[in-house]
């Protein structure tokens, strides 16, 4: 009788990589509306920021839950 | 030499001002003397026969600003530094002047004259940045020390922000001017609307010692950020990033038999 295990996989490094973007994208806009100025430190702060995030979602977001792979068909007549 | 003063004006390197004697008519109270749509300051004619106005509306300015108790002080920058001075008023695109600031060649803050009931304040700070439509027009008067009788020759100035720049250039300057007056129509300039405030750093520097050197917030104004090019990039980006996030960087079960 076969036995299935669950391990988790972890994607910070994808979750830097889409946090940069995400980051970016978000301190352009605060720039955009003054919330934040261009030529101090808080842009790059605001991307710091989703870059941490990102990581942190891509090691301990909730997982996405994979289909449990059935198990094999008992073969009635096997061992005939 | 009147980019070198527009350095000076809009960065407020060169102590751009604009101020009290100016103020005290209000800045509604312009009218538009070259007919052009924009209501002038009492400058007359923006340009380089408008220096002698220029420089008694900074005597008067200066004058306002001595007379004030107290300067209102809010937030950091507008900082200049070196013999240099003047000012600057801004007009929106329907031609209403909109903020002022000034500097006093012989030192001191960089002031806003438009301050209202509040009175006068510091300028340029992070909390009161000089307020410019990146589709109006600004109107400036600069200054620098004249040294041994003579304006900055074979000067170089930067502008930068963050450490990146903006924009450099230089003159030899043969004239030896060490001031002027001018008008930039940033709708025409500009090669699109912007929005957003920027710290700059300004500095000039010359052969012959009539250095200045200036930081302050300037907060560009006009259509709704989202539809500048960078809240568009902004909001691509932000998109992009977070559908990334949720699609591509989710923790993943599996199973291993």
């Amino acid at each position: 009788m076969s036995t299935t295990q669950a391990s988790v996989n972890k994607h910070p490094i994808r979750g830097a990589i889409w946090g940069l973007v995400a980051g970016i994208g978000l301190a352009l806009l605060l720039i955009a509306y003054s919330v934040i100025a261009l030529g101090t430190l808080m842009p790059y702060l605001v991307v710091v920021v989703m870059i941490v995030l990102g990581v942190l979602y891509g090691s301990v977001g909730p997982a996405r839950s994979g289909r449990e792979p059935e198990e094999p068909p008992v073969d009635d007549e096997a061992g005939d | 030499m009147r980019r070198m003063l527009l350095v000076i004006g809009t960065c407020l390197i060169g102590t751009l001002l604009f101020a009290g004697g100016a103020l005290a008519q209000g800045p509604g109270t312009f009218t538009d003397v070259d007919g052009d749509g924009v209501p002038d300051p009492p400058l007359g004619f923006p340009g380089d026969l408008d220096v002698e106005t220029g420089g008694q509306i900074s005597a008067e300015l200066k004058q306002s600003v001595e007379r004030a108790e107290q300067l209102q002080e809010s937030g950091e920058g507008g900082q200049v530094e070196g013999r240099c001075g003047g000012w600057v008023v801004s007009y929106d695109a329907e031609g209403n002047p909109i903020d002022g600031i000034f500097r006093d060649i012989d030192g001191g803050p960089i002031v806003d004259f438009t301050g209202g009931e509040a009175g006068l304040g510091l300028g340029m700070t992070s909390s009161n940045p000089l307020v410019i439509d990146s589709e109006g027009q600004v109107v400036y008067y600069g200054e620098l020390e004249n040294s041994a009788g003579e304006g900055p020759l074979n000067h170089t100035w930067a502008i930068k922000t963050g450490g990146i720049s903006l924009d450099a250039g230089g003159d030899d300057n043969p004239d030896a001017n060490n001031r002027n007056a001018g008008k930039a129509n940033l709708g025409e300039q500009l090669p699109f609307p912007l929005t957003g405030t920027v710290k700059v750093t300004g500095s000039l520097t010359s052969e012959n010692g009539a250095d200045c050197e200036g930081t302050g917030f300037v907060k560009f104004i006009g259509p709704p950020g989202i539809s500048t090019p960078v809240g568009i990039a902004g909001a691509l980006f932000g998109g992009i990033g977070l559908i990334g996030l949720l699609l591509n960087a989710r923790p993943a079960i599996t199973w291993k038999a």
